[in-house]
C-alpha cells in the first residue's frame, strides 16, 4: 500500500511539473501604435541632438510626460529650434569645451522634453523645470520664451544647468560634508511666505529653493555659480553676514571639489566658457566689469604695480609714469602699498600707505564714480573730502606733489571698464582677477589694476 | 481515505493550470482592432479633401467653431473664431492619431484650439492653472453620417467635426469666416432687442460674445421671465448651438439646441440680409428687432438701466399737463426758488434694487453745469412685480446741498401717489414715462441711464 501510495505520489508529482508548462508560441504581435510621421523639426533634432549625444527631444504632446493632474498647453514648434540651439550652445557645447566631448555625450540628459505653458501650482506658482531619473529634463513655458532677451535666456539656462547638476548627482553622490554645512536649516515648507531670500541668505542658502534639499541646494549653488556668475556669488554671500559668507564659501569649495574630483572639471573654465557664449551669442551685458561696479560686486583695487601681477601683465607707459611717481617714494618716505577702494556703486577712495620698518600712515582721497549714459565711467575727487588725518596726510603739500598728476588725470578723462581677457585651456586663473580701466581719450593709455573682492 | 483525497487534490492540481485561448473568435483580435481603428480615423479625416468645419464646447467659456484641414504627413492647418487673426490668418502645425484610452486626436503642437486648454491668463484670458477648460487630446466616440464626434479627455466636452464642402472650405480660407463673424456681431450689435416670435410669444435672442453663449428669454403672462441658454460658435452664415457634452451619447444626441418654448433652436443663419432662427425641422424664424426692450420696464430698471434723469429745461413727448407743472417747478425755480442763483441744473431718480431703495437727486449749478452741488432725498419702494407698480415711502430727508426747497412737488407726487413705469418710443429712440395711479394726470417722460 505504501508503496502503492508513493508511486501515486511520484505520478502527481511528476503532472505536476508539466501543469503549468506553457509551450503555446507567442503569436500576439506586440506594437507601438504611438508612431507619427516626422518632419523637417523631426530631421533637424535628429541630426543635431540625437546623432551626436543620443538626445531624444519631445516637443509633440504627451500627457504622461507632465503631471496628469494639471492643464500643460503643447509647444509651438517654432520654438523648438531657438529653445535646442540655447541648450546646444550655452550648455552642452560649454561642457564639451570644458570637460571634452566624451563627459558630455555620456552624462547629457537623454531625453529633453518641451511645453509651451508654464506648469501651474495650486498655490499660484509656476514650475519653470524639472529633472528625472538621471535622464530627463523637462523644459516648460516655451511659448514665451525669446531667444533674443538675453535675460530670457539666461533664466531659461539657470534651469538646465541646475537640473543637469541632479544628473551629476544621480552618477557620482553629493559628498557628506555637505550636507553638514546647513545641517539643520533645510526646510521642506520652503514656499513658505517666511522663506524670504534675505532670510535663507542669512542662513547660507543661495535661494529660499536651496533649502528644499540637500540636492537642490548643491545643484543651486553649482547653476548659480556657472549662469548667474562668480560676482554674483560672493556678493550675496558677503552681503548675507559673516557668518553666512563662511557657509557660502565652504560649499562653494566642495561643489568645486566636487567637480574636479569626479568629473575632472574646473568650475572656472565653466563659467569663462559660458560667459562667453552669452555674451557673444545672446549680447548678455550681466556679466560685464561696469555692471560688476554698479552692482558694487568689487571690493577694491590693488594697484601697486611692483606686485609680481604688475611685472607679469602688460602695464601702459601712462600708468607707469603716473604710479610710479607716487610709488617710488613719497616726500621721503617708503611708498607701502596702493589701493583703490570701492565703498558704493558711486563711491570710492584711493588709499596709499608709506612710511619705515617702524611706522606707517596713510593718505586718502574720496572720489566720485559716476556711469555715464555710453556706459564709460567718470572718475572724480569728491568736492567734499573726509575730516580724518588720513585726507590731511592726503593734503600735504609733498604728497599732493607726487599724487596730484594721479588725481588730475584721472578726472580729465572717462574710462570703459575692462576685465583681462581670460580663456579656457590658456590662462582660466585671470578670469575676473584684472580691471582694465581704459581711458576714452587716449587709446593707449590704460589703468590695470588687480580685483581683491570683499571678504570677512 | 485520507489518501484518495490526496490523490484528487494532486490530479485536480495537475489540471489546474489550463488557460483559455486569449483571442475572442467573435470580437476579434484587439490588437488588430486598435489599429483598424486608428487607420480608419486617420484615413477619414486625411480623405476629406475640403477639409472639417468643426465645434467644440468649454467648461468654462462657451463654443468656440473651427475649420480644420489634415494632411497624411501629421500636419495640419486651422481657422478658428477666437480672435481677429484666428478667424483670418491660416495657422500650421502637427496633429497625431494615438492609441490611448481610445483611439485618440491630439493637437500635439500649438494651434489656436490650444489657446482654449492654455493655464497661462495672458494667452487668452482662461483661468489661471485651468485656462478655459479644455483639452488638446480628444478621443474619438462615433461616426454619424458626415460628422465625427470626439470627447475631450479631461473635461468630457465634445468635439464635433462636420465634412465641408468645397465652397465653404474656399470661404474658410479666404476670410469668409472673420467677415462673418463680424456681420453677426454687427447684426446683434445693432439690433439690441431682437426676438422671434413663436406660438404667439415673443422670444428675445441675446447673443454675449465674450462668454460664447446665447440666450432666448421671453415673459409669460404675470410677468413671469423664462429664459434658457446654450453655447455657440460662429458659421459661415450666423452661428450653431454647440452640444455640451456627449454625456446623453446613446440618445441620438446629434446636434444641440436652445429649447424656445416648445421648439429647440439649432442655428441662426443669414439669407439676403436678413437672419433667421432654424429649428430642428429646418423650419426658419425670422429674427426682427423691437425698438423697445421686450421686459417691462420694471424689471429692467435697477438692473439694465440705473434709473431716469432729466436734463436741463428739457421735457420730453408723453409729459402731461401736470408731470409739465411738477418738473418746470425744478427747472423755473432753479433761478428764484431759492435763495441762491443756479443758471442750470437737472434732477434724477436713482435705483438700488438690492436694498429697495430709490434716489432722488437734485443738482444745482452755477456754472452752466460744469460744476453742481447734489441734494438728495431718499425713499423706500415696494414693487408689485405682477402689476409693476412702485410705492414709495421717505427714507431720509433733502441732504447736502441747495435744491431741497424746489423739489417740494416732485417729492410730495412720490409719496402720495404710487406709481409705474412704461417705454415711451419715439423714432429710435426709449423713453421711460412714469404714470401716477392716485394721480392719473401726472406723467413725466424721462431719459434711461
Amino acid at each position: 500500500m505504501k508503496k502503492l501510495y508513493s508511486l501515486c505520489l511520484g505520478i502527481a508529482l511528476f503532472s505536476m511539473l508539466n501543469s503549468c508548462n506553457k509551450e503555446e508560441k507567442l503569436d500576439v504581435k506586440i506594437e507601438n501604435y504611438d508612431t507619427f510621421t516626422s518632419g523637417p523639426l523631426d530631421d533637424w533634432i535628429y541630426k543635431n541632438l540625437t546623432q551626436p549625444y543620443n538626445i531624444e527631444v519631445i516637443y509633440r504632446y504627451q500627457r504622461n510626460m507632465h503631471d496628469i493632474n494639471k492643464n500643460i498647453a503643447p509647444t509651438q514648434e517654432d520654438k523648438v529650434i531657438p529653445q535646442m540651439e540655447v541648450v546646444m550652445k550655452a550648455f552642452l557645447d560649454v561642457y564639451a569645451a570644458v570637460g571634452g566631448e566624451m563627459f558630455i555625450k555620456t552624462f547629457t540628459p537623454k531625453q529633453f522634453v518641451l511645453f509651451g505653458s508654464g506648469d501651474y501650482d495650486p498655490d499660484g506658482s509656476v514650475k519653470g523645470g524639472t529633472a528625472d531619473g538621471g535622464r530627463r529634463i523637462t523644459l516648460y513655458g516655451l511659448n514665451g520664451f525669446d531667444n533674443t532677451n538675453a535675460n530670457a535666456v539666461q533664466g531659461n539656462l539657470q534651469v538646465v544647468h541646475h537640473e543637469f547638476t541632479h544628473i551629476l548627482n544621480q552618477n557620482r553622490l553629493i559628498p557628506p560634508d555637505y550636507e553638514q554645512v546647513c545641517k539643520g536649516d533645510y526646510l521642506a515648507d520652503w514656499t513658505s511666505s517666511k522663506n524670504t531670500t534675505a532670510v535663507a541668505r542669512g542662513l547660507g542658502f543661495i535661494t529660499p529653493y536651496s533649502r528644499k534639499a540637500v540636492g537642490e541646494d548643491f545643484a543651486e549653488v553649482l547653476s548659480h555659480l556657472i549662469v548667474a556668475g562668480q560676482l554674483f556669488y560672493d556678493n550675496a554671500a558677503y552681503t548675507a553676514g559673516k557668518d553666512a559668507y563662511a557657509k557660502f564659501k565652504l560649499k562653494e569649495s566642495i561643489v568645486r571639489d566636487y567637480m574636479t574630483q569626479y568629473y575632472n572639471i574646473d568650475v572656472t573654465q565653466l563659467q569663462l566658457e559660458f560667459q562667453r557664449i552669452m555674451e557673444s551669442i545672446y549680447k548678455s551685458t550681466n556679466y560685464t566689469a561696469g555692471l560688476a561696479i554698479s552692482n558694487n560686486y568689487l571690493g577694491s583695487l590693488d594697484w601697486d604695480i611692483r606686485n609680481a601681477w604688475g611685472i607679469e601683465n602688460t602695464i601702459s607707459e601712462k600708468q607707469k609714469v603716473l604710479f610710479t611717481n607716487i610709488l617710488d617714494e613719497l616726500g621721503g618716505w617708503t611708498t607701502k602699498t596702493m589701493t583703490f577702494q570701492f565703498v558704493s556703486a558711486t563711491k570710492a577712495i584711493l588709499n596709499i600707505t608709506f612710511g619705515d620698518k617702524d611706522r606707517t600712515w596713510t593718505a586718502s582721497y574720496d572720489f566720485d564714480i559716476v556711469k555715464n549714459p555710453d556706459n564709460s565711467f567718470k572718475i572724480s575727487k569728491s568736492a567734499t573730502q573726509g575730516t580724518e588725518g588720513n585726507y590731511g596726510n592726503g593734503a600735504l603739500d609733498w604728497v599732493l606733489k607726487d599724487t596730484q598728476p594721479l588725481i588730475d588725470y584721472l578726472g580729465s578723462t572717462t574710462f570703459t571698464m575692462n576685465w583681462k581677457n581670460a580663456e579656457i585651456n590658456k590662462n582660466p586663473n585671470d578670469y575676473l582677477q584684472y580691471l582694465i580701466m581704459k581711458d576714452n581719450k587716449d587709446p593707449n593709455a590704460t589703468i590695470f589694476g588687480k580685483v581683491n573682492l570683499r571678504k570677512y | 481515505m485520507k489518501r484518495i483525497f490526496y490523490l484528487i487534490l494532486l490530479v485536480l492540481l495537475a489540471f489546474s493550470c489550463t488557460k483559455p485561448k486569449g483571442v475572442d473568435v467573435l470580437i476579434g483580435d484587439p490588437t488588430e482592432r486598435v489599429a483598424d481603428t486608428l487607420a480608419y480615423l486617420k484615413k477619414t479625416l486625411v480623405d476629406a479633401p475640403d477639409g472639417w468645419k468643426a465645434y467644440l464646447s468649454t467648461a468654462y467659456s462657451g463654443g468656440y467653431g473651427f475649420y480644420m484641414k489634415f494632411d497624411q504627413d501629421d500636419r495640419m492647418k486651422m481657422i478658428a473664431d477666437l480672435t481677429d487673426e484666428s478667424s483670418s490668418a491660416v495657422k500650421e502645425s502637427t496633429y497625431r492619431i494615438r492609441q490611448i484610452m481610445n483611439a485618440t486626436l491630439s493637437f500635439d503642437t500649438y494651434n489656436y484650439i490650444t489657446m482654449l486648454e492654455d493655464p497661462n491668463p495672458d494667452v487668452y484670458g482662461g483661468q489661471a492653472g485651468k485656462g478655459m477648460g479644455s483639452d488638446v487630446e480628444f478621443d474619438y466616440i462615433k461616426t454619424v453620417g458626415d460628422s465625427l464626434f470626439f470627447e475631450g479627455r479631461k473635461f468630457k466636452k465634445a468635439l464635433v467635426l462636420v465634412k465641408a464642402t468645397n465652397t465653404e472650405s474656399k470661404e474658410y480660407l479666404n476670410k469668409g469666416y472673420s467677415n462673418a463673424i463680424k456681420s453677426t456681431n454687427e447684426f446683434f450689435t445693432n439690433n439690441q432687442n431682437s426676438y422671434i416670435e413663436v406660438d404667439g410669444l415673443k422670444y428675445q435672442v441675446s447673443i454675449n460674445s465674450g462668454t460664447k453663449e446665447v440666450g432666448a428669454m421671453t415673459i409669460l403672462p404675470g410677468n413671469k421671465v423664462v429664459s434658457t441658454t446654450t453655447n455657440f460658435y460662429y458659421t459661415l452664415d450666423g452661428f450653431g448651438c454647440a452640444m455640451d457634452s456627449l454625456a446623453s451619447f446613446g440618445k441620438a444626441n446629434v446636434v444641440s439646441k436652445l429649447k424656445v418654448g416648445k421648439i429647440n433652436i439649432v442655428r441662426i443663419g443669414e439669407e439676403d440680409g436678413k437672419y433667421f432662427a432654424i429649428d430642428e425641422n429646418n423650419k426658419k424664424y425670422e429674427i426682427k428687432n423691437s425698438i423697445q426692450p421686450l421686459v417691462p420696464l420694471h424689471l429692467l430698471i435697477g438692473s439694465k438701466y440705473v434709473g431716469v434723469y432729466l436734463d436741463y429745461k428739457v421735457l420730453l413727448p408723453g409729459t402731461s399737463t401736470d408731470g409739465t407743472t411738477i418738473i418746470n417747478r425744478y427747472f423755473n425755480g432753479l433761478a428764484n426758488g431759492t435763495p441762491y442763483y443756479f443758471n442750470c441744473g437737472y434732477f434724477s431718480l436713482q435705483w438700488d434694487k438690492n436694498n429697495n431703495r430709490i434716489n432722488l437727486v437734485g443738482a444745482t449749478s452755477q456754472s452752466n453745469c460744469n460744476s453742481v452741488w447734489n441734494t438728495t432725498i431718499g425713499y423706500n419702494y415696494t414693487l408689485d412685480e405682477e402689476t409693476g407698480i412702485f410705492k414709495l415711502t421717505k427714507r431720509s430727508e433733502a441732504a447736502g446741498g441747495y435744491a431741497a426747497a424746489i423739489l417740494d412737488q416732485l417729492d410730495d407726487f412720490l409719496i402720495n401717489s404710487s406709481f409705474k413705469l412704461e417705454f415711451v418710443v419715439d423714432g429710435s429712440n426709449v423713453y421711460a414715462k412714469m404714470v401716477g395711479i392716485e394721480r392719473p394726470n401726472v406723467q413725466m417722460t424721462f431719459d434711461l441711464f
